[in-house]
């Protein structure tokens, strides 16, 4: 299947992603503010009216700040009224499905023009109350009642992973480490510090030193949050907001001569209960939205010059890398080890620093996988800039893989 | 003439089973597929499970984790073990595996046996290793 009228990115902005920067903010403030950057990044000729329309993607204000009917409240304080604006909420995976949306509303051509974002404020809620919520991403009759919390269900598919295929914990270190240090170069990340930096800095203050990042990582500084899972295989809780401006192709050489193409894309749904999946070591989900992908955009996963996957834990990662067929399945750990998916890798995946580095403001990392691919294609990524990006592939799972969207940009 | 009652397939019939001891999944006749939860439309093969089938409640850990930063309901027991469980005549669930609060050993392929645990007005099933 193809698209019957071409999308492409025009513009890109987004908030760094923090726990403590926008703790003054309401998540409409936090919108605004990567809106008014997408804005600004448009080349030349761009007005606020030219907005058509809104596909905002967040998973829970009504939980963190008592807040529904997001998309009206954010096109009301965008000044973009009376123009339509859509709530999308499919959990993680909230705006990468919104910009499927509006990429499908601008094909259809009822729309030239349409913004698409994704926004989350989640530090108004303590800990244990971030974990209750979501939590309820997964199915609270069969998962959570049983004790399931969101980091025990990615937990479960790792030992699931490592008795299957001989996966091991230090393995999901070697994406942890990766993806701190890719953060280190990514002026947006929330963590901005590698992990050889955070154990020399904490165990200062200690009076420990650690030989190695493996040391630290397996000393009680980093504790386990759901075994195998420790506090570095989790991604944090963040705030934050990225947007993205989606035009019609030929339309879209009006605001700029370097568009970003929408090549291809794919989404598929599969069981909310971890449990009754097949396979407990794959998402089924990534594979099928991957295979759509390909297709549409004429690739191979081989054609990939750089991704950026959902890794809300190290776990994740080494899964997408393998269902997105990267490496062959059972070979993620190995090649993340091998640092194959490092930034000068032959497989670079999470330049920006990934969830787990970069934040996991669940509603809006959809949307700053886009943004991540504006600006690699355009070579405007700076000091995490991949060299001669040409064709990039973004993954976005909502819970533990009911959800999942798969995008292919290319120039 | 004795017409047995058969419950619909609903939750509120999974859950009343429960009650009386029974844990009762569905079965597809055309897939021979156990599912749980018990569900009216095999997801296999869309057609109707038309039948209850009752399992005797032993199975293995295919998945597990021990968690430590809990739900705020499960506060008071952590650190507590979950995990995905398949029955002996197929189908799985997710439980509590009760007697494996922290261990270092691998649970996976472990022998399980069902507790049903009432908590108040809530009917859990929950998980003993065995082996
Ligand atoms: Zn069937």
């Amino acid at each position: 299947m193809n698209l019957s009228r071409d999308v492409a990115l025009i513009g890109a902005g987004m908030t760094r992603f923090h726990n403590k920067i926008h703790a003054d903010k309401t998540s409409r403030e936090i919108f605004l503010e990567a809106t008014l950057e997408a804005i600004n990044s448009v080349d030349k000729n761009f007005e606020f009216k030219d907005i058509e329309a809104l596909f905002l993607g967040t998973f829970s204000g009504d939980s963190f700040e008592n807040q529904a009917h997001m998309a009206a409240l954010m096109a009301d304080w965008l000044g973009i009224n009376p123009k339509p604006a859509i709530r999308i909420e499919d959990a993680c995976a909230s705006s990468g499905v919104a910009i499927s949306m509006g990429a499908m509303a601008i094909a259809s051509g009822l729309y030239d023009i349409v913004m698409v974002g994704g926004v989350e404020k989640m530090t108004s809620l303590d800990t244990n109350k971030v974990t209750d919520t979501l939590a309820m991403a997964a199915d609270n009759l069969f998962e959570v009642s049983a004790g399931f919390t969101f980091p025990g269900l990615y937990a479960s598919i790792a030992t699931a992973h490592f008795a299957k295929h001989g996966s091991r914990w230090d393995q999901l270190a070697a994406v942890s480490i990766k993806n701190h240090y890719n953060g280190s170069l990514n002026p947006k990340a929330h963590f901005q510090t590698s992990v050889l930096d955070v154990a020399k800095k904490m165990g200062e203050s200690r009076g420990l030193t650690f030989k190695d990042e493996m040391e630290f990582l397996r000393s009680p500084l980093n504790p386990v949050v759901a075994y195998p899972l420790r506090l570095f295989d989790c991604c944090p809780i963040s705030d934050g907001a990225a947007v993205v401006i989606l035009a019609e192709a030929k339309k879209a050489k009006r605001f700029t001569d370097t568009p970003i193409f929408l090549k291809g894309l794919g989404q598929a749904s599969d069981t909310m209960c971890l449990s009754n999946r097949e396979d407990l070591t794959s998402l089924k989900g990534t594979k099928i939205a991957a295979q759509q992908a390909y297709k549409m955009a004429g690739v191979k996963p081989k054609d990939i010059d750089l991704a950026v996957v959902h890794d809300c834990f190290t776990i994740a990662e080494i899964l997408a890398t393998e269902d997105l067929g990267f490496f062959p399945k059972g070979e993620g750990g190995v090649a993340a080890e091998e640092g194959r998916t490092a930034i000068n890798g032959d497989k670079p995946v999470n330049p920006d620093g990934g969830l787990k580095a970069k934040g996991h403001p669940v509603g809006a990392t959809g949307a700053a996988m886009a943004y991540e691919m504006f600006k690699q294609l355009r070579g405007e990524a700076g000091k995490h800039q991949i060299a001669d990006a040409e064709i990039g592939l973004s993954h976005n799972v909502g819970a533990s893989g009911a959800t999942v969207t798969v995008q292919i940009y290319g120039k | 003439m004795i017409i047995m009652s058969v419950k619909p397939f609903s939750l509120k019939s999974f859950r009343e089973y429960l009650s009386e001891g029974k844990i009762m999944a569905s079965y597809c006749p055309s897939c021979k597929k156990v599912h749980l939860p018990p569900r009216p439309i095999c997801p296999n093969c869309m057609g109707k499970t038309n039948k209850w089938r009752e399992l005797k409640g032993e199975g293995i850990i295919k998945a597990y984790t021990t968690i430590h930063v809990p739900l705020t309901k499960m506060m008071s027991q952590s650190p507590y073990t979950v995990g995905v469980i398949e029955f002996d005549e197929g189908g799985r669930i997710s439980g509590l595996i009760t007697n494996a609060r922290e261990t270092d050993r691998d649970l996976i392929d472990l022998r399980v046996k069902a507790q049903i645990v009432k908590e108040g007005e809530e009917i859990k099933l929950c998980f003993k290793i065995i082996s």
